[in-house]
């Protein structure tokens, strides 16, 4: 049988780049037993002789923490491979040495594997690989594993190390006099019990049992007769703690922290290193005073970008499916003598113009998603993530909220299942009710549609102040909330580890922005197209008024009944028309409907302005003028965002459909239109994203806990509204 | 001892405390804490919450979330933000 060789270390040091390098293609994929982690299995040789390499999950120690650890740690002490290649990170070999000390002192032969040793070296990280191998006492190899280079070395170390035959000498650290005073005690006491030195050096053994290692233990109570053993290690480990007035694993932790900063100094220089760049950019990023006004600006940049600057490409799409588009599909049924029946009205007034008037906002999706994942891959967002915390912490939120929130900006449904992280159901609870407030990005297209509409001039500043009213909600909320049912309980205390400042990585940037675009386009070709057919068969259905099916006026159909009911309810809050009250009913489903539905409404009711072309030739140099025209105004739009105006963009031209929402406000508000309007979009922010967020929310909080978020977003919805409405006409705006 | 100050001055925090701020508390550099961190995580005292384990791997309802993501599991939508170090206790 080929010796078995693991290849182990910390998480996201390499192990599987270097594991594909040494095996090539001679791999297999299978489970771990009883797992769903994958375990990755490879053959590779040296000199003839043929090694089974094992890809083994990333752990920093053998004290596993979570599941996926303990199937590593599991199989390093009790499968005790041939060999183990310990792959460590060459630009944090501080923590790969915790991990080096660990299998050292376990007994188990290794070789290390300085990984990433190009990135040290432009870091200006030198290692003295010759006093390190002299210090553990093992081969120390440099490699790059992502081009490979080292891998043959490695391997013959490998075969080296196992070709020797003697099993390694465990590495001994001095743990001072009261670990060691008790731990010699416990070495004694095994003696009596040959069986605990097969499962590895006894010191190893019995410093696991003092540290409350759970499968050392459960491996140790499985020796007949070690009860005894065992009762010592947990007398030794309560002594032990009360001597030192601190628990053993501190205390172990201590001294391997001791030898790893002493074997640093030796062979990378000691280190006297002071705040980072990215430290002194923290410590203004994420200051007390500075870090909120930061955040403020950093959101300010990143909506206007994608209000502003994708604006034109908007305007392209939704004049290329609204004229061109439309028309060959129009052309399309003539062609096939369909034209004029309820299949062509379909098609045009329900599917290309429902789906099509949700399309149209890719680019501002775009421009979101790409504004987020820079900010994320430079390592702002958790600055931001962070300042938020002690915002929400203020106001009784649970300082770990702050990420299902942040997820929120993107999407409700995964930031609901982000609640999970927290400790306490309370928390979870009120997190859950509080995320839907944060404006998800499928509201984006109804404030960018309504802000067009009502605020031509001030889109940017109106996505902005949604955003900001979100937050705020939230913060109301929670703070009533958790002075109330869901009483504050103590936070628990953990660390937030923020990642390095860096360049956004363009492969990386990308690749969220796409993810992100397409899960939105593949919304339109799913839930978007099911409720625009649907919408199109309610307005097609004649409920009492004249007409027959696909024949009768939209406010006769079945669709404008159902809205009619609602639409009173509405009428305080300035949007008591049926079209409105319509748009915000199917908007329950998804809330890019809203603009779809409104898109079929408006279309529909629009006879009279029937745009002409001379022919396909002509659509297609229309729609090539117009992207020309719409990249030029992206690119002069750029530095509006800040604050240089070099060109006059603003566009007094409105769609057909702008200004039919404009009428159809100005009528339902008896002339008050724009405060309608904003509280309309308010309306929008605050009740329920979609039914993926409710069914979400059931699922995580039962039936009981998701009528309550359902309700009580209406209700805070229709309150906001109200405010916003009937105090804006108390003051005289709008 | 070191390890003992910083896993008191975690305790004492309400809530979230970074690498920054227990670098003040402690009198020390941002760099030493990380150490003395790795020490600890090595030591399996702290625990990362928020593992991704602990996300579902299913959607809410099918038709719904299913038919454009692909599960909360591998949601594009998450945001890998930061590393949330949790004091370990047995």
């Amino acid at each position: 049988m080929s010796p078995i060789i693991a290849i182990a270390g910390c998480p996201n040091a390499g192990k599987t780049t270097l594991f594909n390098r040494m095996t090539g293609a001679k791999q297999k994929v299978g489970n771990w037993p009883g797992q769903t982690v994958d375990r990755h299995e490879g053959a590779f040789s040296v000199h003839g002789q043929t090694f089974q390499a094992v890809d083994l999950p990333g752990t920093y120690g053998l004290v596993a923490v979570s599941a996926e650890e303990a199937i590593a740690t599991g199989f390093l002490c009790q499968e005790r491979p041939a060999a183990v290649v310990t792959v460590i990170d060459a630009t944090n070999l501080s923590a790969g040495l915790h991990f080096v000390a660990q299998i050292a002192e376990a007994g188990l032969r290794q070789v290390v594997a300085l990984n990433m040793s190009d990135v040290a070296e432009r870091r200006g990280i030198t290692i003295d690989t010759e006093t390190l191998e002299d210090a553990i006492g093992v081969k120390v190899i440099r490699t790059v594993a992502r081009r490979g280079d080292g891998v043959e070395e490695l391997q013959a170390a490998i075969a080296d190390a196992v070709g020797g035959g003697l099993p390694a000498a465990p590495l001994v650290l001095d743990y001072g006099p009261v670990v060691e005073r008790h731990l010699g005690g416990l070495v004694e006491t095994t003696v009596a019990h040959p069986e605990i030195h097969r499962l590895g050096p006894p010191r190893w053994i019995m410093l696991q049992l003092l540290a409350g290692d759970e499968q050392v233990t459960r491996a140790v109570e499985d020796i007949p007769g070690s009860a005894k053993v065992l009762t010592a290690a947990q007398q030794a480990r309560e002594t032990v703690a009360a001597e030192l007035g601190f628990d053993i694993e501190t205390a172990l932790a201590e001294r391997r922290l001791d030898w790893v900063t002493g074997l640093v100094d030796r062979v990378s220089g000691p280190c006297h290193a002071g705040p980072t760049v990215s430290d002194r950019l923290d410590m203004v990023l994420t200051h007390q005073a500075w870090g909120l006004p930061v955040f403020l600006a950093v959101m300010w940049v990143t909506l206007r970008v994608t209000a502003d600057v994708t604006a034109p490409f908007l305007d392209w799409i939704d004049s290329t499916i609204s004229g061109p588009v439309s028309r060959w599909a129009e052309a399309l049924f003539q062609a096939i003598s369909l034209d004029g029946t309820w299949a062509e009205g379909l098609v045009v007034d329900g599917i290309i113009a429902g789906v099509g008037g949700v399309l149209a906002f890719v680019p501002v999706l775009f421009g979101l998603y790409f504004m987020l994942a820079m900010l994320e891959d430079s390592g702002y967002m958790a600055r931001a993530a962070s300042v938020m915390d002690r915002g929400m912490r203020a106001v009784g939120i649970p300082g770990k909220a702050f990420l299902p929130m942040m997820v929120g900006f993107g999407c409700t449904v995964p930031a609901i299942y982000a609640t999970r992280t927290l400790d306490s159901s309370r928390d979870r609870l009120l997190t859950g009710l509080l995320t839907p407030f944060m404006s998800c990005g499928a509201r984006l297209p109804v404030y960018v549609l309504l802000a067009e509409v009502f605020y031509a001039g001030q889109r940017s500043t109106v996505v902005f102040s949604m955003y900001l009213l979100g937050i705020a909600v939230a913060a109301l909320i929670g703070l009533i909330l958790s002075r109330t049912v869901l009483r504050e309980s103590e936070p628990a205390p953990f660390v937030m580890v923020l990642p390095e400042f860096r360049l956004p990585n363009a492969r990386t940037v990308w690749a969220l922005t796409r993810q992100r675009t397409w899960t939105f386009i593949k919304g339109a070709g799913t839930i978007i197209l099911a409720a625009s057919i649907v919408v199109w068969f309610l307005l097609a259905i004649p409920s009492g008024g004249g007409g027959g099916f696909a024949d009768t006026p939209v406010e006769d159909s079945a669709f404008g009944g159902i809205s009619k009911v609602i639409a009173p309810a509405l009428k305080p809050l300035g949007f008591g028309e049926w079209e409105q009250s319509g748009a915000l009913l199917t908007g329950f489903v998804a809330k890019e409907v809203v603009v779809s539905t409104m898109a079929q409404l408006y279309a529909v009711e629009d006879t009279a302005e029937e745009e002409t072309s001379d022919g396909f030739g002509d659509d297609l140099r229309e729609i090539g003028t117009s992207f020309v025209g719409a990249a030029a105004d992206t690119l002069r739009a750029i530095p509006r965002v800040v604050g240089l105006n070099y060109v006059d963009l603003e566009d007094d031209s409105s769609s057909h459909l702008q200004s039919t929402i404009r009428s159809s406000f100005d009528k339902s508000s008896h002339g008050h239109g724009a405060l309608a309007g904003m509280a309309f979009l308010v309306f929008v922010l605050l009740y329920t994203p979609c039914m993926a967020a409710v069914a979400a929310f059931r699922q995580e909080f039962g039936a009981r806990w998701m009528w309550v978020s359902v309700i009580g977003q209406s209700v805070v919805a229709w309150t906001g509204a109200l405010l916003v409405y009937q105090g804006g006409l108390l003051l005289g705006v709008g | 001892m070191r390890l003992a100050d910083l896993t008191r001055e975690i305790e004492r925090s309400r809530g979230a405390v970074t690498v920054l701020d227990l670098a003040a508390r402690l009198d020390t550099t941002p760099a030493a804490v990380d150490a003395m961190l790795a020490a600890l995580r090595a030591a399996g005292k702290l625990s990362p919450d928020g593992r991704p384990q602990q996300r579902s791997d299913e959607c809410p309802s099918p038709g719904s979330c299913s038919a454009v993501c692909p599960g909360p599991a591998s949601c594009p939508f998450v945001a890998n933000l930061v590393t949330g170090l949790e004091i370990r206790r047995r």
